[in-house]
C-alpha cells in the first residue's frame, strides 16, 4: 500500500498513558507528541460519527479553520447527510477536499480508500516539488 | 518507493473503529 514510508497514527490502536485523565488528554497527548502534517477523515452513513465530529471540533478551536483546513482530507460515504454533524465540518470544505466513497463495503471501499491516500500523497508531492 | 512530500511525516486517521476504517487499520499494521 506505500504506507511503509510513512508514519501512520490511528488514535484507538495508541495505548492508554497514566496522564490520560480524559480522551481528550489523549488526543492532546498524541498531537503534542506526534504533530500530524495531514489528516484523514471517515464519515460514514448510518453510523454515529459524533467522535470524529468532537475531534475536529476541538482542532478547529485549538488551531483555526483556515489554518488546520489545509491538512484535512475527508473520505465521505457517497451521499453522506453532512446536516447529521456540525458546522464546524463544513466550514473546513473550502480548504480541505471531500472525497466520496463508492457504497459501503469494507473490503472494496478500503481498497479505493488506500488507492485513494497514495494519489493525495502522490499529488501533495508533486505540488511541494513546485 | 516515491520520494514525497509526506515520506518521513506523520499522517493521522479519524474514524469511527470499525467498516472500512477497521480494514485500513488492520491494513496499516500489516504494510
Amino acid at each position: 500500500m506505500g504506507y511503509k514510508e510513512k508514519k501512520i497514527i490511528i488514535m484507538e490502536d495508541i495505548e492508554n498513558d497514566e496522564t490520560d485523565l480524559n480522551l481528550d488528554d489523549k488526543f492532546r497527548r498524541i498531537l503534542k507528541r506526534h504533530n500530524p502534517h495531514l489528516f484523514i477523515t471517515f464519515f460514514h452513513k448510518g453510523q454515529r460519527m459524533d467522535g470524529v465530529t468532537f475531534e475536529l471540533g476541538w482542532l478547529c478551536c485549538k488551531y483555526s479553520i483556515k489554518q488546520i483546513g489545509h491538512k484535512m482530507r475527508f473520505f465521505a460515504d457517497a451521499n453522506y447527510d453532512w446536516n447529521e454533524t456540525t458546522s464546524y465540518i463544513s466550514s473546513l470544505f473550502p480548504y480541505a477536499n471531500v472525497i466520496p466513497l463508492r457504497e459501503y463495503n469494507t473490503l472494496s471501499t478500503s481498497k479505493q480508500i488506500s488507492n485513494w491516500i497514495n494519489t493525495i500523497i502522490n499529488s501533495q508531492s508533486a505540488s511541494y516539488r513546485k | 518507493m516515491y520520494n514525497s512530500y509526506y515520506s518521513n511525516k506523520t499522517l493521522m486517521f479519524l474514524g469511527k473503529g470499525e467498516g472500512p476504517f477497521l480494514e485500513l487499520r488492520k491494513e496499516t499494521k500489516d504494510d
